[in-house]
């Protein structure tokens, strides 16, 4: 039993940062027909932003978390007024323009943080382990659930209960009415990919306590975000969450009990997925 | 005007022969040419400038000329993929002319371009391990040794301390499974009972599911390739509060002073497998370090130390041949170098696998720094399964 629970908490809190990592760049699929690429060195960036914030400035893991949140925002916000607002509708040069981003921004990366990786970081208080029937348990990974659970929640109520979120959500089923009703969407759009891009960040920051953060990382993360969203489906924060925690525990179930089928067991899942219901377990339908 | 052309031309080159400088004589030579592949793009790259300083290194010690001829060093990035490694040995080949090449570092590169370079007859070294296969071919310098032979010393030593049942963790590619293979073999060797073997893919970022599930032995060890996935294994071993010693291969260099500080505690007391130690306190090494350490402006570690090592012996047998790079002249030059490296002694094999000592470290805080103490030194490791 305690073994089986052990695997559902590490299960729960991968699961959580799949989840954060993929709720951003889901949203933004969604929202704004964006097949956002960089989404990964996002994280990255915002992993390398708190390590620097928490660790080399010794400042409180909050404050490297908002730092992290903040930095990739930031590049975020430039990527999408500079560049990806021209290119609109035109999904092709989406692609191409944010795995550019991948590589100049991971090569950035490389520049001003080396390429040594930084090692798992955690707040003071997060540090060490507690005791779950009888076995020694991480806090920081516990930690990751809970605060995973209540920015689900946060996000979700922006989604579904406020007057931002209402417009965000107009947009994605008719732009064109909801344009024709006043709403300045593309400032709108410009508001969801810089909070979507700082989610990323804090999503990089949490997940640095568990993986630490170095320069493949992002496109490593990208394609754990693709699967998310495929299994959840895309433009809600409710299929990020349940495609997340999904590959999350099938993840950890399947290297605790079938260790050599490891890379499969995820995988098999997005296939079945794929097959069963194309759009997404919870996915905003057309 | 004929007949003032004729003796102003035999005059120039009367001098052209006996007062021209030696030294823009040796320039004028046709140099030698070394490639390298090393990565300095990709998930190994942090360790390419670090190959390359041990290289640099043991060029100026030669001042960057071998029998008159000048060195020219010609270093290619691999950026740790197979293919890349392969179109950057095909240039180095085909294109500069080279035939002498020093890397590539992974075991999927090698073999990639194995059948290519010892088709063109070109000189090559690993620059960290390689296969018993790999030695078949006569044209590669497998050093420190080959996979098994690095790693057969932690068996042994786990087995010396007093363990007698072992869990390994064992990343599942070629190299994973040839480090500890070796473990396996030192510690079967001596009566050692391996009673769990858990494969974990390489890029593994949660070992969480995988360390819940180590079943009770007297001891863990394991192979996990580069630092990230070194650290992250430890961190997390650490943190779900196992109790049992883990022993590690390949550490000095996988997990290098700066990384070790950032471990903290998590790393301190933790033992295994080094292939050099800079803090090792010998005559040779300690002259080397302070040389690496003015020149780069950092303390050395097992990556320079090799390439250096392996450097090195090209480059004293291309003095015994006086210059001929020629693979049927250099070869037997290279497998006859004997050296006294800050690794330590150094001779090979006629197959060219490296024969050098095995060192077992433990991370200790020494004068407030984090750093590999060597515990305990296996002199002139061969792979158990090599005739000597």
């Amino acid at each position: 039993m305690e073994q089986f629970v052990i695997n559902m908490l590490n299960g729960l809190s991968y699961g959580m940062v799949l989840f954060l990592i993929a709720s951003g760049m889901s949203i933004v699929m969604g929202a704004m027909n964006i097949t956002n690429l960089a989404h990964g060195v996002l994280y990255m960036v915002g992993a390398y932003v708190g390590w620097t914030t928490a660790v080399k400035y010794g400042a409180p893991f909050v404050i490297g978390l908002v730092a992290g949140g903040l930095g990739a925002g930031i590049v975020g916000l430039v990527i999408e007024r500079g560049f990806l607002r021209h290119l609109y509708k035109k999904p092709n040069e989406q692609v191409l323009l944010t795995f550019g981003f991948v590589y100049i921004l991971t090569n950035l990366c490389l520049w001003v943080w080396g390429g040594w990786p930084r090692m798992p970081f955690t707040a003071k208080v997060l540090a060490g382990s507690i005791e779950i029937m009888g076995k020694t348990y991480p806090k920081a990974r516990l930690a990751t659930i809970i605060i995973g659970f209540v920015l689900a929640i946060i996000l979700w109520w922006l989604q579904d209960r406020t007057r931002i979120g209402a417009m965000v959500r107009a947009g994605m089923d008719n732009k064109e009415m909801t344009m024709g009703l006043g709403i300045n969407l593309e400032r709108v759009f410009a508001s969801v990919f810089f909070v979507a891009s700082c989610i990323a960040g804090v999503a990089g920051v949490l997940g640095a306590q568990l993986l630490g953060v170095y320069n493949a990382l992002g496109l490593e993360i990208l394609l754990l975000a693709l699967i998310v969203i495929i299994v959840g489906g895309v433009g809600s924060i409710q299929g990020a969450l349940l495609g997340g925690l999904l590959i999350g525990v099938i993840d950890a179930f399947g290297k605790a009990l079938f260790p050599r089928l490891a890379m499969f067991t995820m995988y098999f899942t997005m296939i079945v997925v794929l097959l069963l219901r194309p759009s997404g377990l919870l996915g905003r339908k057309a | 005007m004929k007949k003032t052309i004729i003796p102003f031309l035999a005059i120039m080159f009367v001098f052209s022969l006996n007062f021209a400088d030696p030294i823009e004589n040796a320039v004028a030579a046709e140099p030698i040419k070394v490639g390298a592949v090393l990565n300095f793009t990709g998930p190994a790259a942090m360790l390419g400038p670090l190959f390359k300083n041990g290289i640099v290194m043991a060029f100026e010690e030669h001042n960057n000329q071998i029998a008159g001829r000048p060195l020219e060093l010609i270093v290619e990035d691999g950026a740790t993929d197979a293919t890349t490694c392969l179109e950057k040995v095909r240039k180095l080949v085909e294109r500069d002319k080279v035939k002498i090449i020093i890397g590539p570092l992974m075991g999927d590169a090698h073999v990639a371009i194995a059948p290519y370079i010892k088709n063109k007859k070109v000189l090559i070294t690993t620059l960290y391990c390689g296969t018993l296969d790999m030695a078949k071919d006569r044209n590669w310098l497998i050093y420190p040794t080959t996979l098994v032979g690095l790693t057969v010393p932690v068996g042994w030593y786990a087995h010396d301390s007093g363990h007698r049942t072992m869990v390994m963790i064992t990343s599942d590619y070629a190299g994973g499974h040839g480090f500890m293979n070796g473990v396996r073999l030192g510690f079967e060797q001596k009566g050692g009972k391996i009673v769990q073997e858990v494969f974990v893919p390489v890029g593994t970022a949660d070992f969480g599911p995988y360390i819940s599930t180590l079943k009770d032995a007297d001891c863990v060890s394991f192979f996990v390739p580069n630092t990230g996935e070194s650290s992250r294994l430890i961190t997390q071993y650490r943190e779900f509060g196992v109790k049992m010693p883990l022993y590690g291969t390949t550490l000095a260099s996988d997990l290098p002073e700066p990384v070790m500080k950032e471990l903290g505690d998590k790393v301190i007391g933790l033992q295994g497998q080094a292939a050099y130690v800079w803090s090792r306190d010998d005559p040779i090494n300690n002259k080397w370090v302070a040389a690496m350490k003015k020149r780069f402006g950092q303390i050395p570690g097992g990556l320079e130390s090799n390439s250096y090592a392996i450097t090195s012996t090209i480059l004293t047998a291309l003095e015994s041949t006086g210059g001929d790079e020629s693979f049927d002249k250099l070869w037997p030059a290279a497998v006859k170098v004997k050296l006294n490296t800050p690794q330590g002694k150094l001779s090979y094999t006629p197959d060219g696998v490296a024969i050098t000592d095995g060192y077992i470290v433990e991370a200790k805080v020494k004068d407030g720094m984090y750093v590999w103490d060597p515990i305990k030194v296996y002199p002139q490791v061969l792979d158990p399964r090599i005739k000597k």
